[in-house]
């Protein structure tokens, strides 16, 4: 995935200026940023939820502007940050939602639909509850119901937006260890927002930070969290270590 | 996969997704009861006829009294509560999942109101003595009705959608907004009238079936004919609004043209429904929350709610009809708008009540 001067904004207030993001595939690309920096605004502009005000957005060098609503769909999966789950829904009934853009308004279920469900849930250890509603999961299991739908969408990019949010650490870092098993094991190009900084540097082989509607840096975790940097952008004071081979955030305690 | 309910070949070994049992079993139930009550409701009356009579009649062969009763005096009416019905659950089923609220309604979102300004206008301005007759009644009412609802449908999309963007409780508060203008509306208008119009006008208003003749409901079965089509195509688009714009967009529906499409459809509903029995209000707002619950689906199911609220219709008129005569009242006859917001307002309370217990804020 390819970003050219993407600026993007609701009506008259602009809010992502003129970025270029080269997003590697095949790999785990998280974007961070302060609150209001525009980070999830980007990931609706990648997902094309919103209209570039300029620029635009290459999916293997197509403008994702000038394909069908299913074409994107069948390329491109997005999970919007805490989405509606109506009452009522079963855990396989939502995933199975995920097969919308590859059928047809003639096409019947299919053991090719049935098949990418099995394997949606399995993926996220649902698979034994395919049968409750989803509204009676935990949070950390309601988050793995939705991302084994956009898993079912069957699509080489997977947008996630603020996957953790609500989630104690254990099921964060579970989710997180889902998607970066996703872009490792099967090659899907997996991009992600998340405002926690911790997780970001731990789990991303990619990292976007996002400041004020710009990219303030991008690159490898360890090239790109620096003590300098996230007092620059975030305004925080932290040592940044190193463990297990990738950096940890720890802030600094003031007396 | 609303009408996949009706296709066990879907499904022919266990499936991930679950069971369509509770929904086909709803639509069986459903479709019993609407046809009992048909029945019912042909035979029961100042002359009541065996179920026998009834029958034999529907099939072409009853004897001349038994035809006249049936095809003359009570057939347009049963038909209409059927027709009438069918149109607005399916228009509240649709408007419930567009607006993944459970409150939304055709009577709660005004569209019903658009209806009736438009139609007590033609009462009001055009009628005669007695009301409105001839080519005003036949072409004229319908008509302003099917605009008045939509200009209502119109008003309603550019005040709730901000920036794309549906937002499920502010859809509710600018129809709850639209519903009460309009209401302020009907009754200027009706203190303009003439006293031998405005009696007319009100039984109208309160919603009655009384009226009913065969050319009168020939526009509403078109409209529910010609909606019947794109709602069946287009079910499945209605399974992925209810998750929210944003997953909807992401799995490559086009939900601004999606939504304005379903919108029309249904206001397109209200608004020949309105023309033909006034404002029958909640039945709407019931019918496809009881389909749902009764199938255990995600949203109101299109098949289930219809026959659900063409089999409510048709028993609340027939009761609307019959109470006060059974009850030693006389002749006298409710009309069936009021009998159905007396068992509607109830269920409001009880939905509200459910959903403040519920932890998940609105349930859609």
């Amino acid at each position: 995935m390819k970003v050219t001067d993407l600026s993007l904004g609701y009506g008259e207030r602009r809010i992502i200026h003129h970025v270029d993001l080269d997003i590697p595939a095949g790999a785990l690309t998280v974007i961070v940023g302060p609150n209001g920096s525009g980070k999830s605004t980007l990931l609706r502009g990648m997902a094309r939820l919103l209209r570039p005000a300029t620029g635009a957005v290459h999916l293997n060098g197509t403008d994702i502007a000038d394909l069908g609503h299913g074409a994107l769909a069948r390329q491109l999966a997005l999970l919007p940050q805490a989405p509606a789950t109506p009452a009522g829904l079963s855990v396989g009934d939502l995933v199975a939602r995920g097969r919308f853009p590859h059928r047809s308004w003639y096409q019947r279920w299919s053991e090719r639909d049935e098949e990418v469900v099995r394997r949606a849930l399995s993926q996220v250890d649902l698979i034994d509850r395919a049968d409750e509603p989803v509204t009676e999961l935990s949070g950390g299991q309601r988050q793995r119901a939705w991302i084994a739908m956009v898993l079912a969408q069957d699509t080489e990019h997977l947008l996630l937006d603020e996957p953790t949010t609500f989630l104690d650490l254990a099921h964060a870092v579970d989710v997180m260890t889902l998607a970066r098993s996703v872009a490792h094991d099967s090659g899907r190009t997996v991009i992600c927002v998340l405002h926690d900084l911790t997780l970001a540097a731990r789990f991303a082989d990619h990292l976007v930070v996002v400041s004020q509607g710009r990219i303030a840096a991008a690159g490898a975790p360890k090239d790109v969290l620096t003590p300098e940097e996230l007092d620059d952008v975030f305004g925080l004071s932290a040592h940044v270590i190193d463990v297990d081979g990738a950096p940890a955030v720890v802030p600094v305690r003031r007396a | 996969m609303s009408l996949g309910v009706l296709l066990p070949a879907e499904r022919a070994q266990a499936s991930i997704r679950s069971s369509a049992t509770p929904a086909r079993l709803t639509v069986l139930a459903a479709a019993v009861l609407l046809l009992a009550g048909v029945a019912t409701s042909l035979a029961v009356g100042e002359s009541s006829l065996t179920l026998g009579q009834v029958l034999s009649t529907l099939v072409g062969q009853g004897d001349p009294f038994s035809r006249l009763v049936v095809v003359d005096f009570r057939g347009p009416r049963v038909g209409a509560a059927v027709l009438v019905g069918c149109s607005l659950a399916l228009a509240g089923a649709v408007l419930q999942s567009v607006a993944r609220n459970p409150l939304a309604s055709p009577d709660l979102l005004g569209l019903n109101a658009g209806a009736s300004v438009a139609a007590v206008a033609v009462v009001i301005l055009a009628g005669g003595n007695g009301g409105v007759s001839g080519l005003a009644a036949s072409v004229g009412l319908p008509v302003a009705a099917l605009v008045g609802s939509l200009t209502s449908g119109l008003v309603l999309y550019l005040l709730a959608i901000r920036g794309r963007q549906l937002d499920p409780v502010r859809m509710v508060v600018v129809g709850v907004g639209l519903a009460a203008a309009g209401t302020a509306l009907v009754s200027w208008l009706l203190t303009l009238g003439d006293v031998m119009v405005v009696g007319p006008a009100l039984a109208w208003l309160s919603g009655s079936l009384h009226a009913a003749t065969w050319p009168g409901q020939a526009g509403l079965l078109v409209v529910l004919a010609a909606a019947t089509g794109p709602l069946v195509l287009l079910a499945r688009r209605l399974d992925l609004l209810v998750l929210g714009d944003d997953t909807a967009g992401g799995l490559g529906l086009d939900v601004h043209r999606t939504r304005i499409l379903f919108l029309l459809l249904a206001t397109a509903l209200t608004g020949a429904a309105t023309a033909v029995a006034g404002a029958v209000v909640f039945l709407a707002l019931c019918a496809p929350q009881l389909a749902r619950g009764l199938s255990r689906a995600s949203r109101p199911p299109l098949l289930a709610s219809a026959l659900t609220g063409g089999a409510l219709l048709v028993w609340a008129d027939l009761a609307a009809r019959m109470l006060l005569s059974w009850t030693g009242f006389g002749p006298t006859e409710l009309p069936v708008g009021v009998f159905t917001a007396v068992l509607g307002a109830p269920y409001l309370l009880f939905v509200v009540a459910r959903q403040r217990a519920g932890s998940e804020g609105i349930p859609s």
